[in-house]
């Protein structure tokens, strides 16, 4: 009778890894020989949609990307244990990255100290990563979009990611004639397709390469089928591509002059959010309404979190924010501890809460830094993409 | 119209044998019946049952309704006509009586509670799966075999509840594995793969 739940058949077994985080899903797999080989054989699917089972979505981990940091590492926050973990990040050579983009359990990276865009595709839990090929036309500092093919189920979402990069605007190196341009093309990157190629999508006006190559190098929100980039600075203003009829368009935001921080966030998968602060007025959620011009005032940063996350500083210049399906991280860098919204259920509220910066790791101090952070849906399953 | 109100006036009309058909006891409480039952209860014919065997040769007798709506290969037997009502059975080799017992409970319960509030059903199921992990095994197993979806996820459920956050020693207790079948070597190379989580 005792040999029971060490010989379980691995479909079965799978099924009941799949909701198990990476953290315990690594300690479960060094249970017995029958669940390491299953972990080892069998495609782990973890659950992220509640789908059409009453248990709990697996929420999404915070990934913070040290902005300078002598190691490769990044630090992983787990929401439900509230415990951080240190990972690795091993590309050769080493070199530092900027996140870009989370696809489901992949980061799209950006190699920093490089000048011509180089892309690198991770998955930080399981070590692996991939090179992206090179674009059709080099580029420096171009903006950056992800779209996933439709809203993504598990299966394809974690072992055959779909998802297409498109790259625009950037400058182009020098030519014979005369110095550097402004490229005023797109190129785009299809994960379902075999071949190693970007291909050459469409082109914009010149005014909206500039302001694409200059003043929004932040990551973009992808709702639907449009891609939006966020400038850099005030006075903020959104830039938008419509990939459906290849158009590019520009936004307002409310109080665009006097924000001393904006983030473009995605509320859901039909909503754009923004989240802004100024010291007046606090920080800010809005929403981009149907008639997609005008926002809504939709929530605010509570008052004393706010002031915690500040810690003595006087505006909200510091303060960055990322946000996915769900989930809105505020945060300044390593070491500052968080400001956590979550949606409760389908349609829920929004409920707020604090979460401790990363002092520690296993007992060792961890030195603060300043870092840029992401929200990833972990995984220890291998993806076919690398 | 209110189903409470519909049985009182029918029952009001009924002779008292017939109207007997409307309430029904299950588990010892009275139970409220959906109104396709009263349909069914007025025309005359009884609820269609099938049988289940265990391993044991134990034969039970359920609800046809109850088994279909949640386990989709009985529903598929009796779908296909492979099941003949007059003389035939379904026998279920590996599920044994106890267990089969408590698998007809869940289905019988969730049947005729639907309505309920998602608080007490939960509160149920809670108080249905407090058993032993052998218990726990064997309601796993049963499930598996008969394909009941909500009750799987259900048993999913608390066995990631079983597994989150503890250790390895732990986990091996808790669900009684006495042998691991790595050698020490093995057991070493195994907490060299994730580190960061160890």
């Amino acid at each position: 009778m005792s040999m029971m739940w060490n010989n379980l058949p691995f479909d079965l077994l799978s099924n009941i890894f799949s909701f198990l985080s990476p953290d315990s899903l690594a300690i479960a797999r060094t249970v017995c020989r029958n669940w390491h080989a299953c972990s080892n054989s069998y495609p782990l699917i973890p659950r992220i949609t509640n789908c059409a089972t009453k248990c709990k979505a697996l929420q999404p981990w915070f990934l913070a990307l040290p902005i300078r940091n002598h190691r490769p590492c990044c630090y992983a926050h787990n929401p439900v244990t509230n415990n951080w973990h240190e990972l690795p990040l091993e590309f050769s050579p080493v070199s530092l990255v900027k996140p870009i983009a989370t696809i489901g359990s992949l980061i799209l990276l950006r190699i920093t100290n490089s000048t011509t865009l180089q892309l690198v595709l991770c998955n930080p839990f399981t070590r692996q990563f991939r090179y992206l090929p090179n674009l059709n036309m080099s580029r420096t500092n171009p903006a950056v979009g992800v779209t996933l093919s439709e809203y993504p189920k598990n299966d394809v979402l974690f072992q055959f990611p779909c998802f297409r990069i498109y790259v625009a605007g950037g400058m182009s190196e020098a030519s014979s004639q005369g110095g550097a341009t402004y490229n005023p093309t797109s190129e785009m990157y299809d994960s379902t397709k075999n071949n190693e190629n970007w291909e050459i999508v469409g082109s914009m006006p010149v005014e909206f390469s500039v302001r694409l190559t200059v003043w929004t190098p932040n990551e973009n929100v992808n709702i639907k089928e449009k891609l939006y980039w966020i400038t850099s600075a005030r006075a903020y203003s959104v830039m938008g591509f419509d990939i459906s009829n290849n158009t590019w368009f520009q936004l307002g935001v409310p109080m665009a002059e006097r924000l001393e921080f904006a983030t473009l966030v995605r509320r859901s998968h039909e909503n754009l959010g923004l989240v802004g602060g100024t010291c007046d007025g606090g920080g800010c959620i809005w929403e981009l309404n149907d008639d997609g011009e005008t926002w809504w005032l939709v929530d605010k940063v509570p008052i004393e979190l706010g002031l915690r996350l500040l810690s003595g500083q006087r505006n909200w210049d510091s303060v960055k924010c990322v946000g996915s399906d769900g989930v809105i991280c505020l945060y300044r860098d390593l070491g500052s501890g968080m400001v956590v919204s979550r949606r409760i259920g389908e349609k829920g509220k929004w409920e707020w809460n604090w979460v401790e910066g990363c002092g520690y790791v296993k007992g060792k101090q961890v030195h603060n830094c300043s870092i840029r952070g992401t929200l990833i849906h972990p995984t220890l399953a291998s993806s076919v993409i690398f | 119209m209110e189903l409470l109100c519909i049985r009182q006036w029918i029952s009001g009309l009924l002779p008292t044998w017939l109207s007997a058909w409307c309430i029904k006891p299950v588990g010892g409480a009275l139970v409220r019946q959906e109104p396709e039952y009263i349909l069914l209860a007025l025309m005359g014919s009884p609820l269609k049952k099938i049988m289940l065997c265990s391993s044991e040769k134990e034969i039970f007798s359920v609800e046809e309704q109850v088994m279909v709506q949640h386990s989709v290969i009985i529903n598929n037997m009796i779908e296909d006509g492979s099941y003949n009502h007059e003389e035939s059975k379904i026998p279920l080799d590996c599920v044994d009586s106890k267990t089969l017992k408590k698998v007809i409970d869940y289905c019988t319960h969730h049947t005729h509670h639907h309505n309920d509030n998602q608080e007490d059903l939960e509160a149920w199921d809670a108080q249905f799966l407090n058993v032993d992990s052998n218990g726990l095994y064997d309601l796993l197993m049963a499930a598996n075999y008969l394909e009941i979806r909500n009750l799987l996820d259900l048993i999913y459920g608390t066995i990631k509840n079983m597994i989150k956050g503890k250790k390895i020693d732990e986990i091996r207790r808790i669900f009684n594995i006495k042998d691991h079948g790595f050698t020490p070597e093995e057991e070493e190379q195994n907490r060299k793969e994730y580190p960061h989580f160890y």
